[in-house]
This record gives C-alpha cells, sequence and structure tokens, in this order.
C-alpha cells in the first residue's frame, strides 16, 4: 500500500538570498569565536530570531541535547583538569560553540540543499559544493541519528539510560556508547549517499546545472 | 544483436590475495530482456550489481561492454540511504543536474519520470511524508529520468508489500516492453515471474543459468508450540485494555483492542508498508514516541532501559544495529555489559553458520549477513520478549530457516516473539496481530 500517509507539500522556497545567508551564517559563526566575552550577549540576540525561525522549521530539542551533552563533557574535562573554579569558563566555551552552531543549523533547516548547493557553486568547485550543501544537509539528520542510536545502545545495555546517567560515573561511557557510534553511522551514511550520487551521474559533467524548483505542472 | 550490457569473464576479490568473491562471469543483457540472479545471503550478488553499473569497488578482472550511448542505472536495495534531497522533484531532477541538462527542461522530464512510476505528485512533496514503497518508486523514478537502456534492482522484493511487488511488477513489465533490459537480484524470483525471462544462481562465485523458477522461495518453517501459552499457569508477558496509537506527528495510525500474550508465544504481526508495525515495536520496546499508552510488558510500562536483556529489539534495517569493529565484538557486546556468558556468541554464530566472519568488519558484509549478526547479537541474549521487525528481509530460505530454528528454540524456554512482516505468513503463530483500515484486529490460531 503505498498512499496512506498524509503526504506533506512544501511551497517552493526563494533561492536568491541562500547565497547571502550563506555569508551571514559565515559571519556570525566566526564572530562566536572572534568576539570578546562582553560582546557575546549581543552575538546571542541576533542568533535569536534564527533559533525562533529555525524551531518553527525543525526540532529545537536536538540543539538543545547536543548543548546538554557538550556542556557535560566540556565541564567534566574541565573539573579534571583545572577544577571547580574553572567551570564558568568551561560553561563560556561551550556557549560559544553553541552561538556558532546555531547560524548553521539554521541554514540546513531554511534552505534545501539543491539550493545551498547552486549557492556555493558559485564560489566553489562542483563537486565541493555538493559536499559541503551534503554536509549541512546533514545537520537536521545528526539529531534524529543521534537518539536513534542512544536508544539502540541502551536496548543493548549501555549504561547511558537517564537512569544510569545519575551516576557520574556513567558520564564517560557516552563517548564510546554515543559519540564514537555517531561517527561510525556517519560515515556509512557518507559513503551509501556518495554511492548513490555517483549511480546519478554524479561527477560526469563539467558543469553540472541546479533544479530550482517551478509552479507545478 | 549487440548486447547493452555485457560482462566477460569476469574475476574480482575484494582485497589482493583474498579469495575470488567472482570467478570467470560471464553475462549479457539485450534489449527488453530480463535476467534474475538468486543466491545465497552473501554470495555476492549485490557486488556483481554494483559492478554491473560500474560502481564496483573491487579489484577485478574481465572486461564490461556497454553499448555506446546506453546509460545503466541501479536501484540499491535501503532506500532510505539513496534519497539525497527534501522533495521529490528535487530528487528526481538530482540526476538531470548532473547531466548539465538545462534547469528549463528538467520539469518536463522530472514529471514524466514521477508519470511512469505512478507517482504522480506535486514536485515540492516532502520526501519524508512517502511511504517506503513510494520511495522505492521515487527511487526508480530518480532513475528513468536519465533514460537509462539497463535498469537493476537489488531485492525489491524484500522492501514491499504484495501490492507495492504487484505494482512494481506492472512497472517493470511496461518498462521492459519500451525495450529496457532489466537485471533483477532477488531471492524471491517467483514473485516476478511473469518478467523474468533468464535465471541465474550465483555460487561460489560461479554463475550458472538455472531452470525457470516455477517453484516459490520455500517459506520458513516453525514447529507448532503449545507447551507454555496454553498453559494455565502461564505468565502474562503483555497485556493492554486497548489504545490508540498516533505518529509522532500526532497522526492517529491505528487503534487496538484489548491484548494479552503470554509466555512462549508467536504474535505475527500483519500490515502492509507503513501500517504502524514498527511504531507499535517501539513503542512495546520503549523506544518509540508514543509514550503514557496503557500498556504493560512483563509488567511494567514500556521505557528505555526497564527490561535490560529481557527483551530485545530486531528493527528494520538491521545494518543500523552494529557499531563494533568486528562481527565477534558486536556478539560479545552486550553479553559483556549483562555479564552473560560470552561462549554464547560462539554457540549462536554456529548455528547460524556465520562463524567464518567472526573477524570481518559487520560494517562491510552484504544487506542479508548485516541482518544476520544483528539477529545473532539479540538472539544470545536470550530475552524472554523478542520483537522482530521483518527478521527474513534480504535473507535466503536457507539462513531464513536457520533464523527459525533458533527462534523456535528461543520459544520452547518460554521466549514470547512477536514478529513483524508486509505478508501472512504461516509460522505456526498462536496470534495474528491484523493492521487494516487504521485498526488492528486479533486472530487467535489453533487455540482451543
Amino acid at each position: 500500500m503505498w498512499a496512506r500517509r498524509k503526504i506533506s507539500v512544501v511551497e517552493s522556497q526563494p533561492g536568491q538570498w541562500c547565497g547571502t545567508a550563506i555569508i551571514l551564517v559565515t559571519v556570525m559563526s566566526a564572530c562566536a569565536f572572534l568576539l570578546s566575552d562582553s560582546a557575546l550577549p549581543l552575538l546571542a540576540l541576533a542568533n535569536l530570531p534564527m533559533l525562533i525561525q529555525g524551531s518553527r522549521l525543525g526540532s529545537l530539542k536536538g540543539i538543545l541535547v547536543v548543548f546538554a551533552l557538550q556542556l557535560l563533557m566540556t565541564s567534566l574535562f574541565y573539573l579534571l583538569l583545572y577544577g571547580w573554579q574553572s567551570l564558568p569558563q568551561a560553561a563560556l566555551v561551550v556557549f560559544r560553540l553553541l552561538l556558532a552552531l546555531i547560524p548553521g543549523w539554521w541554514l540546513s533547516a531554511r534552505f534545501a540543499p539543491e539550493q545551498l548547493g547552486s549557492s556555493l557553486a558559485r564560489v566553489l568547485p562542483s563537486k565541493w559544493a555538493f559536499v559541503l550543501a551534503a554536509t549541512l544537509s546533514l545537520l537536521p539528520h545528526i539529531q534524529r541519528e543521534a537518539m536513534e542510536i542512544y536508544r539502540l545502545q541502551c536496548l543493548r545495555g549501555a549504561p547511558i539510560t537517564k537512569r544510569a546517567l545519575r551516576n557520574p560515573k556513567n558520564w564517560l561511557e557516552l563517548g564510546p556508547c554515543l559519540l564514537f557510534p555517531l561517527l561510525i553511522e556517519l560515515m556509512k551514511l557518507s559513503r551509501q549517499q556518495a554511492l548513490a550520487a555517483k549511480s546519478r551521474h554524479f561527477g560526469t559533467h563539467p558543469k553540472p546545472t541546479h533544479w530550482q524548483a517551478p509552479e507545478d505542472l | 544483436m549487440t548486447p547493452l550490457l555485457s560482462l566477460d569473464s569476469i574475476d574480482c576479490a575484494h582485497k589482493d590475495g583474498e579469495p575470488a568473491l567472482l570467478s570467470g562471469i560471464s553475462l549479457s543483457l539485450h534489449a527488453g530482456e530480463c535476467h534474475c540472479i538468486s543466491g545465497a545471503t552473501g554470495a555476492g550478488k549485490s557486488t556483481l550489481l554494483l559492478l554491473a553499473a560500474g560502481l564496483g569497488g573491487v579489484l577485478c578482472q574481465g572486461q564490461i561492454c556497454v553499448q555506446s550511448g546506453v546509460t545503466r542505472a541501479l536501484v540499491l536495495q535501503d532506500p532510505h540511504t539513496q534519497l539525497l534531497r527534501r522533495t521529490i522533484g528535487a530528487e528526481v531532477a538530482f540526476s538531470l543536474e548532473n547531466l548539465g541538462i538545462e534547469p528549463s527542461q528538467m520539469p518536463v522530464k522530472v514529471r514524466r519520470a514521477l508519470q511512469r512510476v505512478g507517482l504522480d505528485l506535486p514536485f515540492g512533496t516532502q520526501v519524508a511524508t512517502l511511504s517506503l514503497g513510494q520511495k522505492y518508486r521515487l527511487m526508480i523514478a530518480a532513475q528513468l529520468v536519465s533514460e537509462p537502456g539497463v535498469l537493476m534492482l537489488d531485492e525489491p522484493w524484500a522492501q514491499l508489500d504484495d501490492e507495492g511487488v504487484r505494482s512494481l511488477t506492472a512497472l517493470l513489465m511496461k518498462l521492459k516492453a519500451e525495450g529496457m533490459a532489466l537485471l533483477l537480484v532477488e531471492h524471491h524470483a517467483d514473485a516476478f515471474a511473469e518478467l523474468i525471462d533468464h535465471y541465474w544462481t550465483l555460487k561460489a562465485g560461479r554463475l550458472t543459468a538455472s531452470e525457470i523458477a516455477t517453484q516459490a522461495e520455500p517459506q520458513p518453517c516453525f514447529i507448532p508450540s503449545t507447551a507454555f501459552f496454553q498453559s494455565p499457569n502461564a505468565e502474562v508477558r503483555l497485556t493492554s485494555p486497548g489504545f490508540t496509537l498516533q505518529h509522532s506527528q500526532g497522526e492517529a495510525l491505528f487503534e487496538s483492542p484489548a491484548l494479552e500474550v503470554n509466555a512462549g508465544e508467536l504474535v505475527l504481526l500483519c500490515g502492509t508498508n507503513g501500517c504502524g508495525k514498527s511504531s507499535l515495536l517501539s513503542m512495546l520496546a520503549g523506544c518509540g514516541d508514543a509514550t503514557g499508552l496503557p500498556v504493560s510488558v512483563m509488567g511494567k510500562t514500556p521505557e528505555l532501559g526497564t527490561f535490560g536483556y529481557n527483551l530485545c529489539y530486531l528493527m528494520q534495517r538491521p545494518n543500523r544495529q552494529l557499531f563494533e569493529m568486528t562481527v565477534e565484538a558486536e556478539l560479545s557486546y552486550s553479553l559483556k555489559r549483562y555479564g552473560l556468558p560470552q561462549e554464547r556468541g560462539a554457540r549462536v554464530m554456529n548455528s547460524l553458520q556465520i562463524a567464518g566472519l567472526a573477524q570481518h568488519s559487520p560494517h562491510r558484509l552484504s544487506y542479508g549477513q548485516q541482518h544476520l549478526i544483528a539477529l545473532a547479537s539479540l538472539v544470545c541474549l536470550e530475552p524472554k520478549v523478542f520483537l522482530l521487525d521483518d527478521p527474513f528481509a534480504g535473507l535466503d530460505s536457507v539462513h531464513s530457516q536457520l533464523v527459525v530454528n533458533l527462534l523456535q528454540q528461543l520459544r520452547a524456554r518460554g521466549c514470547t516473539l512477536i514478529i513483524a512482516t508486509h505478508r501472512p505468513m504461516a509460522l505456526a503463530q498462536s496470534q495474528t496481530w491484523h493492521i487494516r483500515n487504521q485498526r488492528l484486529e486479533v486472530e487467535y490460531v489453533g487455540q482451543t
């Protein structure tokens, strides 16, 4: 049976802003690392509209999970190396990472991969543009993938369930049980997608063109 | 007549020095012909298909000739890993982009390809909202748009329900009549019998012509067992007064009546692609999006991490359940975590005849072999409740029967099995749960 699900149709998005958005996102992500601590609240304010629009287009849960995990791991690392006085510093580092991540996350939710690819191809070789666009498009996928792996690993007995994580001894299990498998899964997916792209003539034409979603025929 | 595609004396191996995977393979495909290759799980069928499509990453000797101007198209087993775009219009247009077709010419070509596969939906339709059967058609459309002369499909039967297979057969008949050459890799060749002109068997690396397969692939056979579930003292493993299961977006999938399943029961969960079978199993395992439903499994509300090794869940696409670097490590992971005897892993590998793969990377094995590894890693935990989502997908009849034998052993020890499948099967089940018209109907089988 193949026509039972509720089909969702998206309006074609204007692609002319995609190039501008890529530049904006690059600048904002760079600012997250380059600005002084005192300027970070302003940058956070600038990120707010992206956060609001991005949460309407996709789920905010993933980015919050990434933030929580990153905060946990970094705090633990700082605590072990520099003592508890360094925890505010750890929080600041994670805050900067979050501010660097939000623009890219918004970009991947707001623009379709072909729009990103088309814009990037103006300044990059077409193969690079495809790979970069595919990578950006993977960002929302990583969130789903991480959740799925988390569930699978809990079923396999990894001590990373909510209850198990109450014990700080188990926090270090997040690396081998969640982050490494996520990396393996993404590598596997990249290989499979490379094969899928190759099976559809990727790399055969020196100047690939780009799909522009028309009004439906 | 010159063949559209010919393979001549192909020998190949994954690595230098390894035994030959394919040896002396010769095959010619002419316009309007359909060839079907069958063979045991892990025999090298998918490798041969990749090679024929010009995508093989293996060391190879011999000659592959493609008629000038003919393009080859390949649809792999799992549509999820082949979809690169968000909307169906962009997905189908991807080939055209790579061929440098002018954007103004694309919409007509994309629309025509979608119409050919019966997926005449708006270009902006989101790929994620399509059912598995629709995604498979989309993959075919994405290949047809570049007007290939040869179309290759890797085990379509396993991905589709019966209606999906019928629709696909009708489509392939049409393409064949138009002069396209078709190459199928399929355990269940009988399902496409009206289409196939030449049957081949791949065994020990050699391809040999076989007789026309008039007999269906034998179905795995369960021995009826009533030892546990009819006993008055049988332990209740699953109970519910009834519930409505919803999709993560809030859409109702189906309504269920009261359910009760005892130790040692085998429940067959049947329904077409996208009806909610996997969502139900995920909910029972405590890892679905639906929570708070009045369902009790082993006396507890399903929640992640509640059941330990007493509940195991083999998901669809089991290759996603493999994370370790060797097959042996994969099997010992959960045994170690749960403090269970390590020797169980070797025992189960022997039972499934996969002991020879112990030191292989699970990520480089065939779809069917990965399926077996994922299953073996769960069987060795000897759970009390075992949920299996399409456990026979991608397996030949020999390995399907080996899987059945293992499940039978678990059942004899009191394990409750719930097996989801696209199509009804006779597995000596005690209950069959049919999901149709958004309702789950319970049929009790063989109970007095």
